[in-house]
């Protein structure tokens, strides 16, 4: 390293050098779905992203893909527990989301004339304290197991604040399958649930199940979900 | 972290949250008077900090060596007892048996190391870099993992199990790169998807069912 900065935190992970990509969400206000579902990626463009938080204790799916009622093309976030979900039980209050971008090099400078930045080697600023661009930093991460939960699997970690934390998930199976028609019902959802254990403070377990009408046991295994648990700094 | 006493027990430590970093700080508060030898021991047997503290009302013991979860360390009587420089080697240790790290709190001083029982005597981070905002939140500080984000893309598929290979330089198949998919409504199953990471690339694979073409929105953050 011949020039710029590098932060390490206390692990030796590099926390910012001059080649920070920001994220922000876009709108900078949360947006926010009441009853059922939510359809974010229609409409966003490419490399955009959708983190959503549980209002209220219970789950969200994610990557619900099945509507019988209309063309098959189903809603990609669900929050109650309604025809298309019967496996997962969504939270009363509904979900807030937020639309992710990445910004690279284009933060505005300070108007303050104070703060701490850091710019890049085109002498664009990639880090601005006083223009808040950092709006996310990492809670946790990690693999959950391959174990299929549906409840209350086994995390433990109980956060002051459930308002402040987004997820976002990733694993190889999402499908829900409907058609009473044929009696055909299978489902493999992922998602996860926020526990609200007293006011605000709760923990965040990651979630999957799978089955079928007459066998709701059998559940999706062998593949781990990615996780990603996310703080909006105000 | 856990601890499991041999003796005396007038100290505890409690990790602040229960993340997992490999480099262990004590550190004793302002105010604390401490006037003994402290010997930290690794497995009883290696030395990691020996600092005589005469009259200092304020020290810092450092793990020198890496710590992980699993590891007992051995902490000396001496730095438990009235404090009177006894010879760490001998006598009942307090043993710390290593669960998780983060950073170690040290309170309840009894006795000779003087503060109410279960009062913490410290500790804030007194070095390291810290950033706030003009809020006054803290953006950064010593402890946090941030997410570096590092590059987006969308991946068009054709096909029914079509493989596709996105190059993302430097990547590798830990826990420090994470590869996100947006999940968009579709057709029963067609947006189903397997992600594979590789060294210096990650491959998607997109589900059995034929619906045409499929865009795919990833992400790929570092921490």
């Amino acid at each position: 390293m011949s020039y710029g900065i590098l932060v390490k935190n206390i692990d030796g992970r590099v926390q910012m050098d001059e080649n920070v990509t920001n994220v922000f969400p876009d709108p900078a206000t949360e947006g926010s779905a009441i009853v059922g579902s939510e359809y974010p990626p229609v409409g966003i463009s490419s490399s955009e992203m959708i983190a959503v938080r549980a209002k209220s204790d219970g789950h969200v799916a994610v990557g619900v893909n099945a509507d019988p009622n209309t063309t098959y093309d189903g809603p990609a976030f669900m929050s109650t527990n309604n025809y298309y979900i019967t496996r997962f039980e969504g939270p009363t209050s509904g979900f807030g989301y937020h639309v992710l971008k990445p910004y690279a090099g284009n933060v505005s400078p300070s108007t303050t004339g104070i703060g701490f930045e850091i710019y890049n080697s085109s002498s664009q600023v990639v880090f601005s304290a006083t223009e808040s661009s950092i709006n996310f930093k990492i809670v946790a991460l990690g693999n959950y197991g391959t174990a299929a939960e549906e409840a209350l699997p086994s995390a433990t970690t109980t956060y002051p604040d459930l308002t402040k934390l987004y997820v976002l998930i990733n694993a190889t199976t999402h499908t829900r399958v409907y058609v009473p028609l044929y009696d055909l019902d299978y489902e493999e959802i992922i998602g996860y649930r926020y526990e609200f254990v007293s006011g605000n403070a709760g923990r965040i377990h990651i979630c999957k199940k799978g089955g079928n009408g007459s066998n709701i046991g059998a559940l999706p295994g062998g593949t781990s979900i990615q996780y990603l648990i996310l703080e909006r700094i105000p | 972290m856990s601890v499991t006493y041999t003796a005396d027990g007038q100290y505890y430590f409690n990790p602040a949250y229960a993340n997992a970093f490999a480099t262990a700080v004590l550190k004793i508060a302002t105010g604390s008077t401490l006037t003994t030898n402290v010997d930290f021991f690794m497995d009883g047997t290696s030395a990691l900090s020996n600092q005589v503290w005469g009259g200092i009302k304020r020290a810092d013991i450092v793990f020198l060596g890496a710590v992980t979860a699993g590891d007992s360390l051995e902490l000396a009587k001496n730095l438990l007892d009235s404090g009177d420089g006894d010879n760490p080697d001998s006598g009942p240790r307090a043993v710390l048996l290593v669960t998780e790290l983060y950073s170690l709190w040290v309170a309840n001083g009894i006795g000779y190391y003087g503060d109410t029982a279960g009062s913490p005597l410290f500790l804030e981070s007194e070095f390291g870099l810290e950033v706030y905002n003009a809020s006054g939140q803290t953006l950064i500080t010593l402890t946090d993992r941030l997410a570096r984000f590092v590059q987006t893309g969308t991946i068009t598929t054709t096909t029914a199990n079509e493989s596709i290979t996105v190059t993302v330089p430097g990547m590798v198949n830990n826990d420090s790169w994470n590869v996100f998919i947006l999940s968009w409504p579709g057709l029963v199953g067609a947006y189903s998807y397997e992600i594979t990471k590789n060294t210096g690339s990650f491959t998607l694979q997109r589900g059995s069912i034929a619906y045409g073409t499929l865009d795919y929105v990833y992400w790929i953050a570092r921490s």
